[in-house]
């Protein structure tokens, strides 16, 4: 639970960090924090990849480097070369791997059913290729997938440029993905079962049951202002949902790849994905602690309602002004009990990261603002 | 302590970004770095104020609580109200403060259902009082480079 709570958050997201993010070419490449783990890691990947792929031979991992993927998940990214049918082949790829003692199977599975169903669609994705729950072969349960290189993730460098033109371009291919992931038939995606059914009317139930749960679990300090929205949202049902739709869970700016010319490659980061209310998504990317440039553009991108009429357009379905409020607040409640979270899992468990602080103190007053906003109370 | 704690760990801050950074791989570990420059950033702004917005914001709860105990109608609540209002910040320590802080805000949340409970002018005086004292504490806490 606090595992799937606190998996959203990456620390290249924060606009105090934006410049940090140059081209790789133009860091010192010292590697002096490269070891014998990172070594062995290496030899233990290039035998499992022979051992998936029985027709190729001389098979060699290297370049493997640990990249910010999250605070549940270890990410390493690396090269695989091998000979297939007398040719040399090289391909790129991402490792997701569980930390030890780790107990997200249900999560690993979904993220890795998403990217797979959605995989050849309108929706991009990263194709994935392997998961494995065995923990003999790297330590823990992990799953593999390409690389999709070359492109930018973080919301700092969306705001500079090249990128900071296109954020017209940007907004439209978001909302218009989202758009595109609401309307289309989990059963058709082959995705119930994968994950968990849920009738349109107990949507915001079992979704406001969960995360109240996470903060009743893991609050530090009282929060007046979370305990209030969740009284009124309980109060205030919204209407039952329209479809149940493949609801992303973390879908807003951050979490896909983009270029220069801002053009949106990859959806990413599918571990909170779950059957539900299609406005749930729209709720979570309007959310105001990801207004990154400090003013109204939701995502840093557009105006609440263009994104809105955008995702109307492209998914055909309504977003009913009352309903959509009652999924923005609790869409706070949502990432507070996610901020919540990471404080609690800072103090009390053996995972130190830095992460865990940072989306903590950073994002918390920014959500309980944006829930004052929501409720009317903020002058 | 001279030079001031929030210049020095602003500068501290920019170094970390400006020239540490850019000195090492892999990019994993600089993010780390940089997630602890932004930790500093924030504990530079939040140096100066982090008695005085906790001292504030226990008398504001305070005086709440002296308002609303005789419009609670529930003994216990009443009760515990009344002794709250009468508590006083006299140690200054930040782990003091912080304890007072969590006490009232957690009797804060108890009156505030209690009050939605209730009918009349008077409850809503006091709901009204509450929700203009959450707003101020968000005021309190905001840093100048949050996103809302």
């Amino acid at each position: 639970m606090i595992d799937r709570a606190r998996a959203s958050f990456k620390a290249n997201r924060f606009p105090a960090l934006a410049h940090l993010r140059k081209s790789r070419s133009t860091y010192r490449s010292t590697n002096g924090l490269r070891n014998d783990a990172m070594a062995s890691l290496e030899t233990s990947l290039a035998e499992y990849i022979g051992s998936k792929m029985p027709d190729i031979t001389v098979v060699r991992v290297d370049q493997l480097e640990q990249i910010s993927g999250g605070a549940s998940r270890q990410t390493y990214r690396f090269r695989v070369s091998y000979q297939h049918g007398g040719e040399h082949r090289e391909r790129r790829l991402i490792l997701r791997r569980d930390p030890t003692q780790s107990l997200i199977d249900t999560d690993r599975r979904t993220e890795f059913s998403a990217y797979k169903a959605f995989f050849g669609t309108d929706v991009p994705v990263p194709e994935v290729l392997w998961l494995e729950d065995d923990p003999r072969h790297l330590g823990s349960p992990f799953f593999i997938g390409a690389e999709m290189s070359g492109f930018e993730a973080s919301p700092a460098r969306m705001l500079l440029p090249p990128y900071a033109q296109h954020h017209q371009k940007l907004g439209e291919q978001k909302w218009s993905i989202l758009g595109a992931i609401s309307a289309k038939d989990p059963r058709n995606l082959g995705l119930v079962g994968p994950m968990e059914w849920v009738e349109p009317d107990q949507c915001w139930k079992r979704e406001l049951d969960y995360w109240e749960g996470v903060i009743n679990s893991d609050e530090l300090i009282p929060q007046p202002i979370v305990r209030a929205a969740i009284r009124w949202l309980r109060r205030n049902p919204p209407p039952p949902a329209q479809k149940i739709s493949v609801v992303h869970g973390d879908f807003r700016t951050g979490n896909f790849l983009f270029d220069e010319q801002g053009k949106i490659h990859g959806i990413l980061d599918w571990e909170m994905a779950h059957l539900g209310d299609p406005l749930e998504d729209l709720g979570w990317g309007l959310n105001r602690v990801w207004c990154w440039a400090q003013n109204d553009r939701r995502g840093g991108l557009l105006p609440r309602d263009e994104a809105i009429a955008i995702w109307r357009k492209a998914s055909g379905l309504k977003a009913d002004p009352d309903a959509l409020h009652w999924w923005e607040l609790f869409n706070c409640v949502k990432g507070q009990a996610i901020w919540i979270s990471s404080a609690h899992a800072w103090e009390t468990g053996e995972n130190k990261d830095p992460i865990l602080v940072v989306a903590s103190w950073t994002p918390m007053n920014s959500q309980d603002r944006a829930m004052l906003e929501l409720m009317g109370h903020l002058k | 302590m001279r030079p001031a704690v929030n210049v020095v760990f602003m500068k501290m801050a920019q170094d970390l970004m400006e020239r540490v950074i850019p000195a090492i791989s892999p990019t994993y570990h600089q993010g780390t770095i940089g997630m602890i420059a932004t930790m500093l950033l924030s504990v530079a702004e939040e140096w100066d104020r982090v008695a005085s917005r906790r001292v504030e914001e226990n008398r504001s709860i305070r005086d709440i609580f002296r308002k609303a105990s005789p419009v609670v109608h529930k003994p216990d609540l009443a009760k515990r109200l009344k002794e709250l209002a009468e508590t006083k910040d006299e140690d200054l320590h930040i782990s003091a403060l912080e304890n007072s802080n969590c006490t009232l805000r957690a009797a804060l949340i108890d009156l505030h259902v209690h009050i939605e409970s209730q009918q009349g002018k008077d409850a809503r005086a006091i709901e009204d009082a509450i929700w203009k004292e959450l707003a101020a504490s968000t005021e309190r806490r905001r840093f100048s480079t949050a996103s809302f």
